[in-house]
């Protein structure tokens, strides 16, 4: 019965993961998908709001000029269940995300991954 | 035990088996069917597209011509960087039918009166109203529409099976979904459901849509997975307004950038916008 029962919730909780996009709330449109981008900074900010997540990230531009980007995420019903928390990014922490960003130009865009400075898969549950 | 003692205790004997039976008969008629046990916690199976199997497998919505040339104008827009065709975008709730995609898991509160649908997406309640009520003379127009709902017991078992529903008095702006696809500007909606548990794992949402800005009725079966109840379930607030970056001014679409003070450009050649101050 246990069993049958954790094979239940299991099969539900991966059923629902599977079939959640990562943008539930809007479309991606003022992304640009075709040219994701990837860079390195400190964390400025980690927002675990709805409808979508923020990591504001500083980012040294090529004059040397720190430039801050809000990279937009997924949402914290979906985040919490990956293993994400309000605390799980504070400042200073260095990550490298790679993300779509904005068509304009400006420093914002989607982010897709988090990954730790040397490139490995950042795992959320480390920073706990 | 003299006459008039027989012809009381007769009396009361008859008055007893009387109101036992007007009991039992009240009583049977309450229960005779039972609502079902349809708690827990209920998770979208399928795309986010109106259609669950998406448009690329199930073929295009049925739009008119004219609400079609407007899906192509907002998809081109799109591709400029404009969220245009997606209320949802700035923070207005999906409404009906949209809100059935349920982006979040949602919980089914059943009462004899009234049915609960709680989603999470966008903290959203939905009544379904259960209890006889024919449609009021006045009906506020909301987001979520006003819902009449009827049990049925298909099978005859005795336990209701399947609910229906008609959801009138549907507020705009509302799309079907996030891929441009609208509803009509003059909110005539009307949205007919029927829920059914087609088994013990899955819930099936039966959705028909009117709407002028399709070609006919247009119908969808949506379905749900189920967890149950436990104490590991779950729930997580949604307020939009909380974290929100994208602000819709005239034809114009902008980012906001809160940490700057300042309105960051979504498409090519659009200006920044920074605050000016006398």
């Amino acid at each position: 019965m246990i069993e049958k029962l954790l094979g239940t919730v299991f099969l539900s909780t991966l059923l629902y993961l599977f079939s959640l996009e990562i943008f539930a709330h809007h479309s991606v449109a003022i992304y640009d998908a075709e040219n994701p981008l990837q860079l390195t900074g400190k964390v400025v900010e980690w927002q675990f709001t709805n409808p979508h997540v923020f990591i504001l990230l500083s980012v040294e531009d090529d004059q040397g000029k720190e430039v801050t980007w809000n990279l937009e995420g997924s949402n914290t019903s979906l985040m919490l269940r990956r293993g994400w928390r309000p605390d799980t990014l504070v400042p200073g922490d260095e990550i490298m995300v790679r993300f779509n960003p904005l068509h304009s130009g400006a420093p914002g865009g989607n982010f897709r991954e988090v990954f730790n400075p040397d490139g490995t898969a950042f795992d959320p549950s480390s920073k706990r | 035990m003299n006459i008039f003692n027989r012809t009381f205790f007769f009396s009361v004997l008859v008055f007893l088996q009387t109101a036992c039976t007007q009991s039992n008969e009240i009583t049977g008629q309450e229960t005779a069917i039972q609502y079902p046990d349809w708690s827990g916690q209920w998770s979208r199976i399928g795309s986010l597209n109106w259609e669950p199997e998406g448009y690329a497998v199930a073929g295009p919505p049925p739009l008119t011509p004219e609400y079609q040339a407007r899906r192509e104008e907002f998809q081109s827009q799109r591709d400029q960087g404009m969220l245009v065709g997606d209320p949802p975008a700035n923070c207005l709730p999906p409404g009906m039918p949209r809100v059935m995609t349920m982006s979040f898991p949602f919980e089914l509160v059943i009462t004899p009166n009234t049915t609960y649908i709680l989603a999470d997406w966008e903290s959203a309640v939905r009544r379904i109203f259960t209890d006889g009520r024919d449609w009021p003379d006045y009906m506020l127009p909301e987001f979520n529409g006003y819902s009449i709902g009827q049990w049925h017991d298909e099978n005859d078992d005795g336990v209701y099976d399947m609910l229906s529903v008609e959801t009138r008095a549907i507020k705009g702006p509302r799309s079907f979904d996030s891929t441009a696809v609208v509803a009509h500007d003059n909110n005539q909606t009307v949205v007919l459901e029927e829920f059914r548990r087609i088994d013990e794992e899955t819930l099936e949402d039966k959705i028909t849509t009117i709407d002028d800005a399709l070609t006919g009725p247009w119908t969808v079966q949506r379905r749900y997975s189920h967890t149950p109840f436990s104490q590991d379930i779950l729930w997580v607030e949604y307020v939009c307004a909380e974290g929100n970056r994208h602000l819709n001014l005239g034809d114009e679409w902008y980012f906001i950038n809160k940490e700057e003070g300042t309105l960051e450009p979504t498409r090519d050649g659009q200006p920044r916008m920074v605050p000016v101050y006398d």
